[in-house]
């Protein structure tokens, strides 16, 4: 039997969707993780408000760091964001199905795909989400 | 051979857990934040939303669930790698203070958020 030739490897040997969809989760989820702690650390500057006693100071810190955030590379992070989370909510719903009703194969086959249109169907109506990168519909 | 509720059992199963209360939440949380503001988006816009206990409670729970989530998932990965159990263990520990660290922040920063709200709300 052929030797695993590491994390790359395995994916080199095994290269099929299903792999491939396993090795997306675990990047999406990682990039979301770090997203996670970024996101609380960011919503903390209201917090500012502690300091000096006025709760207008932590609230104007807040309107600063979300303006930061409206720029175009805010907003193309934001879209990467939100592939991200479609592809990792319905893969892993895909997983919590097959795990806890038993579905057959060609369920499993359908529901992969169903998965990738969500992303393909979330990339392509970006433009209601993102008018700001993308120009605004109609 | 240790049993299976002792070797993994219960983080398996509130992955699973955590993971459809978060594809709900999640769901109502970018609802409320994209579609029930306008840009640009600024604290006034959100101070309704957060004066409300329910959504108040709505962030917490998703905030527990993602960080648990967030650090179960990370320390799944680095399991795969077949660390020595020392360092399995001391990683676990490690993510396990950082997470409740982080959640008690975050419960601190949405008290404040809430309380920020709410004396805005007053001062209207």
């Amino acid at each position: 039997m052929r030797q695993s030739g590491g994390f790359f490897g395995d994916l080199r040997l095994n290269l099929n969707p299903g792999h491939l969809g396993y090795y997306a989760m675990r990047l999406t989820g990682i990039a979301l993780a770090v997203y996670v702690f970024a996101h609380i650390y960011s919503l903390h500057f209201v917090t500012e408000t502690a300091k000096t006693n006025n709760p207008w100071d932590g609230i104007n810190a807040w309107n600063k760091m979300v303006g930061a955030y409206d720029s175009v590379i805010g907003h193309v992070i934001e879209y990467l964001l939100l592939l991200a989370v479609v592809f990792h909510m319905f893969n892993g719903l895909r997983l919590v199905f097959i795990d806890w009703f038993e579905l057959s194969k060609r369920a499993n086959r359908m529901l992969y795909l169903t998965v990738l249109c969500m992303v393909a169907v979330c990339a392509i109506a970006a433009p209601v989400f993102f008018p700001e990168i993308f120009g605004r519909v109609g | 051979m240790r049993p299976a509720y002792r070797e993994g059992l219960w983080p398996w199963l509130f992955q699973r857990v955590t993971a459809v209360i978060l594809a709900v939440g999640l769901l109502l949380h970018f609802v409320a934040v994209h579609f029930m503001v306008k840009r640009p988006l600024s604290f006034d816009q959100i101070r309704e939303r957060l004066a409300t206990p329910t959504w108040a409670i709505i962030d917490g729970i998703l905030l527990v669930c993602a960080v648990y989530h967030g650090l179960n998932g990370v320390l799944g990965i680095y399991q795969d790698f077949n660390p020595r159990p020392g360092m399995r263990r001391f990683v676990g520990a490690l993510f396990g203070v950082v997470g409740l660290l982080t959640v008690a922040s975050g419960i601190y920063v949405l008290a404040h958020h809430v309380q920020a709200a709410q004396y805005l709300a007053l001062r209207k």
